[in-house]
């Protein structure tokens, strides 16, 4: 057993979860690092270029089984740094997706970060320390319509890392939730989401994953309660308390709609 | 009753749930209404007496089998209106409870919430109309240190019933939000919230003008309704206050007298 620190980072293989898997290893974290698909093992190849300890573990954490799976690999070790940044987005009007598909977005995003959250807290807790950061999103301040459950599962993280960063104001273990605006990574086109055809995924506007993830990054090391990397976004969420609603949620039509 | 309109309530053994149903059958409808506790068959007995046609099922919703059951109890009827209304909450700090207890709040109020709102958007979607309340909470504007996972069910919840409304806007369904802050109902009890401030408050709402007021708002295909003066307010300081202060406000009411052994 070596004397470096473990970083954990779930959804690794690409976008914000590798860029923050990235930032930890050039920091000089061991890494266990995992994903849903083959991709991972990709990403650890380039990681352990960057001089890491590179653990890896395909799993479906979509299902309480890969959940499990995944806190087994994790065993009885001390966790200094846990990024929970698995999510997925789905596209689309609500009546036109598949409830196998809403369930399993729910699952992820929603079940599968709540129960990590649970057990690395209480982990860190008995350790005495422990940084976590949380990827939410902007969307959880905005009406998601074409992507309405998405939005609503980001309103669930965003409000629970509030509480809990509350909760534990003072414990030594710090929690920080990253609320990104549009990003431009994997996420919008996934074979198995409808976003590709929205005008948001083709907008060439998106936000710089490394300088997002190097915001959630900063600001988890510096123990910060929240960071919305980027002016636009910073403008979005001052006015998501102003804006009502409804006028929210047709800006957002008007990004998601498929064309 | 032919010509009568049909009404579904969920949650409706006690408090918000039975005072929607008495609101529809004093309207004229015929209701079927769920919960997952024996209480439904009571509330049945009771509704009944007021002439109304009414049918009880006692099923989980946060299973899928459970909303399954309610859906074939539907079965092909026109449904005119939907409350879905059924949710649990659970007070105390977040490391304080069990994994059980958390994904029993999830069950209910996230999935089965959702699986309900889903069938019954593709079902008024099918039959051309239809007006559906959603109870989501004050909560949801706000973190709730000490209730965490409840509030963020309800920030889910009222985020939800916006971007459906959006979705139906051209079409004669309509979507409108209920959004009630502590009401006197078996809610507190349920959630071992009895030894916080909030639980003790002898000012809660009164279920049954919480439930008029929801009711009313359906009827008109209003988007949303916050209850009572006090909701009124926070609800509209909720965008200006930091969420963090609003966390901090909500552990003064929420955080059980008892120590924690999770700060």
């Amino acid at each position: 057993m070596s004397d470096t620190k473990l970083a954990v980072v779930t959804g690794a293989s690409t976008g914000i979860g590798y860029e923050l898997a990235r930032l930890a290893v050039e920091d000089g974290y061991d890494l266990l690092i995992c994903a849903d698909e083959p991709a991972i093992e990709h990403a650890a190849e380039k990681l352990r270029r960057l001089g890491g300890t590179v653990q890896t573990m395909q799993v479906d954490l979509a299902t309480l089984e890969g959940t499990n799976d995944f806190w087994a690999a994790v065993g009885d070790r001390p966790v200094d740094v846990f990024c929970a940044n698995a999510g997925r987005a789905l596209g689309t009007a609500f009546h036109e997706q598949e409830w196998e598909a809403i369930r399993r977005l729910i699952m992820l995003n929603v079940v599968q970060t709540t129960t990590l959250l649970h057990r690395m807290g209480l982990r860190m807790q008995a350790q005495g320390q422990g940084r976590i950061l949380v990827t939410g999103s902007i969307g959880g301040f905005v009406a998601g319509p074409y992507d309405a459950v998405y939005n609503a599962t980001k309103a669930y993280l965003d409000s629970l890392c509030y509480a809990l960063h509350d909760e534990w104001r003072d414990s030594p273990v710090t929690l920080t939730c990253l609320m990104p605006g549009p990003t431009d990574t994997p996420i919008f086109t996934r074979p198995d989401n409808l976003l590709a055809d929205s005008p948001i995924a083709k907008s060439d506007n998106k936000d710089d994953v490394t300088v997002t993830a190097r915001a959630g990054y900063d600001a988890m090391m510096a123990g910060e309660k929240g960071v919305v990397p980027g002016l636009m976004n910073k403008l979005i969420a001052m006015f998501s308390g102003v804006v009502p609603q409804s006028v929210l949620a047709e800006l957002h039509r008007r990004g998601a709609k498929p064309e | 009753m032919t010509g009568g309109k049909l009404a579904v309530i969920t949650g409706a053994s006690s408090g918000i749930g039975l005072e929607l149903a008495r609101c529809a059958v004093a309207d004229g409808c015929e209701v079927i209404i769920c919960a997952d506790d024996a209480a439904i068959a009571k509330a049945e007995a009771e509704l009944r007496t007021q002439g109304a046609a009414v049918t009880a099922v006692q099923a989980d919703l946060g299973t899928p089998e459970g909303v399954a059951q309610l859906f074939d109890v539907i079965g092909a009827r026109r449904v005119d209106y939907m409350m879905a209304n059924a949710g649990r909450g659970k007070g105390g700090a977040f490391l304080d409870q069990s994994e059980a207890d958390v994904n029993e709040v999830l069950r209910v109020n996230i999935i089965g919430t959702t699986d309900v709102l889903h069938r019954s958007v593709r079902l008024m979607r099918a039959q051309g109309s239809g007006r559906i309340l959603i109870t989501g909470s004050i909560a949801g504007w706000m973190p709730g240190s000490y209730h965490a996972v409840y509030n963020a069910t309800k920030a889910y919840v009222d985020l939800l019933n916006w971007a459906i409304r959006n979705e139906v806007n051209d079409t004669d369904i309509t979507v409108t939000c209920l959004m009630p802050g502590p009401t006197d109902t078996l809610f507190f009890d349920r959630a071992e919230m009895l030894d916080t401030p909030v639980g003790r408050d002898p000012d809660k709402d009164d279920p049954a003008m919480v439930a008029r007021e929801g009711y009313a708002a359906m009827l008109d295909g209003r988007s949303g309704v916050t209850t009572g003066f006090m909701n009124k307010v926070q609800s509209l300081v909720s965008g200006l206050i930091p969420d963090s202060v609003l966390a901090a406000m909500h552990r003064k009411m929420a955080k059980p007298d008892g120590n924690s052994d999770h700060v």
